[in-house]
């Protein structure tokens, strides 16, 4: 489900840091791929940290993950659903969602890229959770595909 | 609000503006907001710049509504662009022209109530 992506651009030619470059929030961020410098796939966008200014401007401080963004981002009777049975299934708290800093953030085009590696930033992913306690489980996962 | 990493430091997040009414100085509700559109700051926030929300896109559909397919002045093919036409409703507001981000009762209050045509990124 997860791996090595292909082998990253060398540092400095990513080319999603465009001066003046504009973003429609849940368009182009929301439910994007997040990938460490090495091309591993970290997780996926589920929601985003605003923080407001003295000013009363609200400014992107964090990119958020798991279900404690995802289950409140949906709402309703559904959301707290998903965020119960995550968090019984889970082995911690599930209700706080997977924080990454705003500022580990270098480039923005069809993935986000990170500049920390994945086994630094402390983010539980619910495709990791999803490979860990389901994948690997099934017969044969051990086994290299053929 | 929900509580974050930094001590004593109250934030917000973008699912908490998806969605909400956006309101003219008279009570007229103008639309509800679909995304929130973000541009560079001046300052700068590790790697690159900060993005600060600097308007909100408003329309009368559900958030997600036409899948970006109107954020384009080029789309194609164009049917695909005759039918975005026919159904666009998406307009843009000002981050200049909010009042009050009103986050209890899920508002946003404007000065004035104009929207402008929305505008590709």
């Amino acid at each position: 489900m997860n791996g090595a992506a292909a082998r990253p651009p060398e540092y400095g030619q990513l080319s999603a840091v465009v001066p003046g470059r504009r973003y429609d929030a849940a368009l182009h961020l929301l439910d994007r791929q997040l990938v460490d410098p090495n091309g591993e796939l970290v997780a996926k966008v589920d929601d985003l940290e605003l923080a407001e200014r003295t000013d009363g401007r609200l400014v992107v401080t964090a990119l958020l993950t798991g279900p404690g963004a995802f289950g409140p981002r949906l709402g309703g009777r559904l959301g707290r659903w998903v965020v119960s049975i995550w968090r019984r299934l889970s082995d911690h708290d599930s209700a706080t969602p997977g924080r990454i800093p705003f500022s580990a953030v270098s480039g923005i085009d069809s993935a986000i890229h990170l500049t920390r590696r994945r086994d630094s930033l402390g983010v539980d992913g619910l495709e990791v959770w999803i490979r860990s306690h389901i994948v690997r489980q099934l017969p044969g996962a051990g086994h290299a595909p053929e | 609000m929900h509580p974050n990493d930094t001590p004593g430091v109250e934030t917000r997040r973008l699912g908490d503006l998806l969605g909400m009414r956006v309101v003219a100085p008279g009570g007229q509700e103008l639309g509800r907001v679909s995304d929130a559109r973000l541009a560079p700051g001046p300052a700068v926030n590790g790697a690159r710049a900060e993005l600060l929300v600097d308007g909100f896109l408003v329309s009368h559909g559900h958030p997600g509504s036409l899948l970006g397919y109107d954020r384009r002045e080029r789309q194609g093919p164009a049917i695909v662009r005759w039918i975005v036409r026919a159904i666009q409703q998406a307009r843009y507001v000002s981050w200049h022209d909010v009042e009050k981000v009103d986050w209890n009762g899920r508002a946003i209050r404007l000065r004035s109530a104009g929207t402008s045509p929305l505008q590709s990124v």
